[in-house]
């Protein structure tokens, strides 16, 4: 294997692009309670398409980021559905969607046929068999399980699970529970919070009388301000440690729970369990970096995002988009989908590259690439499932890592 | 049975919340006959004009008082001004019940517009609780309790020892009938609007203040308990409202402890079913019967 790539845009010969321009539609919410998704998918998709509009397109198209607003909400996300598939003829990627919409839009965003590259991560996609549905970022489970792994690491014995009704909690809730018994522990409560509620008060009862040392929790942002703020009134002003998921590093929720029990406890007591990213140091990332901040086009305080899973997936599965557009010389998505699995996955006799620009110029000469990008090696599994390592990051309002999650004990909690 | 008791004081604090709302919502029904569905976004309007006043120093139960005021005001012209002309034109009950829904999403979108979509916060003490035996309650919800109670009594003195209640009760049961004896029943009609939007605006903050953040889709989450808790006690009975209201706010948290948090909301409308298949105009039978909407 040759591992090539620098910045982007330095390839000696760079083409000119000359056909329509192909969309990349960001089909995620842009309004609403998770707004925050909307510019969480754009801040992967720009510095993806500078870069491959800065080494002349691919196939000679030039590839431009839109968006569709599906305000979050599984009705309202129909018609968006519907139009994005009605205007489907120069879409190359979707972005999305989210775990908000994404079930109610799956019957129709199957029948365009175009590469999806979900945010969503729910557990019915674990095992998921349509070629088109990729999903970059690891499934919902898996951050249950990181909390397992998380809670047995830091001595906890006792754990309350509190998980919200829903589709979002379906992966996390069930995955702590059975990983934290598998690794010995005890769940001393186990309840379950039905967003919209008045009042959550008689569940923080059971949970307070329970004395857990260390709480499991993912639920909305409202949700969770209420909660916990009933919880800080009724156990004497104190929060137990609790482990969140990636939900709760979203602004919304973080001004939702700080305003409730105040931002020094969130800071003190609470930590979220991410899906790790690779060393700044790697090529990928670096390419990534520089693209990031060259690209005219930026979502606002872009800086957040230089680590974000979801950023750095976006970016990479735009590349690996306009690398199986060349390699399989079409921009027809039922030609190049199949080509992606391939580009992600080094082997022998591939050029490994980390830059779009480096990987066309592979191969244009002939060669076979594998792109390992800001995500590192991304590991697709057959399901188009990747499965990845966590880390505990601080929660508040200048998040940072606290350290990686042992993968030993995450294996032991999953089996 | 201590989890029991302490469920109970819960709950207490949630009928505290839904009986202004409840009272506020029939009040409308009673007086012009119609079902409001944007009830809830008229509280969370008045809640976030609460947080408003806060924020700009007044006190939280002054900003209660104020936003309650607004309510009202709002609420009358809104009458006046959208559904009043509607119904003159002869518009059925189900177009006015999509007028209402037309109503709520306005109202919630022009929220999120002037406020964003993330919560805003009232500032509430950080006080201990109170132990009442095995409930527990902070001084906030020991006040939320007062003026539900205080509320409700007040609305009983009104209707019943006030030549105005009496009045509202007249057009309540027989509109045109009290026209023909003379009761300004226009005049009682807008009274009535103004006192539930009173009700509702009270209401909305006082739902901001439990659920300890007020968002622009927070009336609505609530609408449904409050149309159970008014269908419950009699659709157009004030004091139907206020016995529905202590039902579902009691089972809401009780079922809870006796099933599961998952289950909480469906016990409570499983109750209204039973009650209604039994009493299908309520636990207390009148205007329902007599505006025929129930059976």
């Amino acid at each position: 294997m040759v591992s090539v790539g620098a910045l982007p845009g330095a390839s000696a010969a760079t083409k000119k692009a000359s056909g329509s321009t192909l969309n990349i539609v960001s089909f995620v919410p842009f309004s609403g309670p998770d707004a925050s998704f909307g510019d969480l998918a754009l801040s992967g998709c720009y510095p993806a398409v500078y870069a491959v509009n800065s080494a002349g397109g691919a196939m000679g198209h030039k590839l431009a980021c839109t968006t569709a607003d599906t305000r979050g909400d599984p009705v309202d996300a129909v018609p968006a559905a519907n139009a994005l598939v009605a205007h489907a003829s120069n879409v190359a990627a979707i972005f999305g969607p989210s775990s908000d919409e994404v079930l109610s839009t799956q019957p129709l965003l199957e029948k365009a046929k175009i590469p999806t590259f979900l945010m969503a991560g729910l557990s019915q996609y674990d095992y998921q068999t349509n070629p088109y549905y990729w999903r970059l970022t690891p499934a919902d489970a898996a951050e249950g399980v990181a909390m397992a792994a998380w809670a047995k690491e830091h001595g906890y014995t006792r754990a309350a699970a509190v998980f919200a009704t829903g589709t979002t909690s379906q992966g996390d809730g069930p995955a702590s529970i059975n990983g934290f018994k598998a690794l010995g522990g005890k769940i001393v409560a186990n309840v379950s919070l039905t967003p919209g509620q008045p009042s959550y008060n008689t569940e923080v009862s059971q949970v307070v009388n329970a004395h857990p040392q260390v709480i499991f929790f993912t639920a909305p942002a409202d949700t969770s301000a209420t909660f916990f703020a009933e919880l800080h009134q009724l156990n004497n002003g104190v929060v137990p440690p609790t482990l969140v998921t990636e939900v709760a590093e979203e602004p919304g929720w973080i001004n939702a729970v700080s305003g409730a029990i105040g931002l020094p406890t969130l800071e003190k007591q609470f930590a979220a369990m991410e899906a790790a990213t690779p060393p700044e140091s790697i090529p990928g990332w670096v390419a990534f970096h520089h693209a990031l901040y060259a690209s005219p086009k930026k979502v606002p305080n872009v800086g957040q995002y230089v680590d974000d899973p979801f950023t750095l997936s976006y970016y990479d599965a735009g590349i690996l988009v306009a690398l199986a557009m060349d390699q399989t010389h079409s921009t027809k998505p039922a030609v190049f989908n199949k080509a992606i699995l391939g580009l992600s996955t080094p082997g022998a006799g591939k050029v490994v590259v980390h830059t779009y620009a480096a990987g066309a110029a592979a191969i244009a000469k002939g060669k076979k690439v594998a792109f390992i990008g800001a995500s590192g090696n991304l590991y697709i599994n057959k399901h188009h499932n990747v499965a990845g390592a966590f880390a505990a990051v601080s929660e508040g309002t200048n998040p940072h890592r606290i350290a990686l999650v042992s993968a030993k004990l995450m294996a032991k909690a999953a089996a | 049975m201590n989890q029991v008791l302490s469920s109970l004081g819960f709950g207490i604090v949630t009928a505290s919340i839904l009986l202004p709302a409840a009272i506020g919502f029939t009040l409308q029904f009673s007086a012009t006959n119609v079902l409001n569905i944007g009830f809830g976004s008229q509280m969370t309007l008045a809640a976030f004009i609460g947080y408003v006043c806060t924020s700009h120093g007044v006190g939280l139960w002054y900003a209660l008082l104020l936003a309650g005021v607004f309510g009202g005001v709002t609420s009358l012209l809104l009458n006046r001004f959208l559904l009043t002309p509607f119904m003159r034109r002869g518009t059925t009950f189900f177009g006015m019940i999509v007028i209402t829904i037309a109503l709520s999403l306005v109202l919630e979108y022009t929220i999120e517009a002037i406020w964003g979509p993330q919560s805003v916060f009232y500032p509430l003490s950080t006080g201990g609780t109170v132990h009442l035996g095995s409930m527990s309650f902070t001084g906030e919800q020991l006040v939320i309790i007062g003026i539900g109670v205080a509320l409700a009594l007040a609305t009983h003195a009104l209707l019943r020892y006030t030549r105005t209640g009496k009045a509202m009760r007249a057009v309540a049961g027989n509109a045109p009938l009290a026209r023909a004896s003379g009761v300004p029943a226009q005049r009682i009609v807008d009274l009535a609007w103004m006192l539930s939007g009173f009700m509702g605006g009270a209401a909305g903050v006082m739902l901001g203040i439990s659920l300890s953040s007020v968002s622009f889709t927070m009336g609505d989450t609530l609408l449904v308990e409050i149309i159970a808790a008014a269908v419950l006690g009699g659709v157009g009975q004030v004091y139907g409202a206020m016995l529905g209201s202590v039902v579902i706010g009691v089972l809401l948290e009780e079922s809870a402890i006796v099933l599961s948090g998952a289950y909480a909301p469906i016990s409570a409308f499983a109750v209204l079913i039973i009650v209604l298949l039994i009493r299908p105009t309520g636990l207390f039978a009148g205007t329902a019967k007599a505006k025929g909407v129930a059976a």
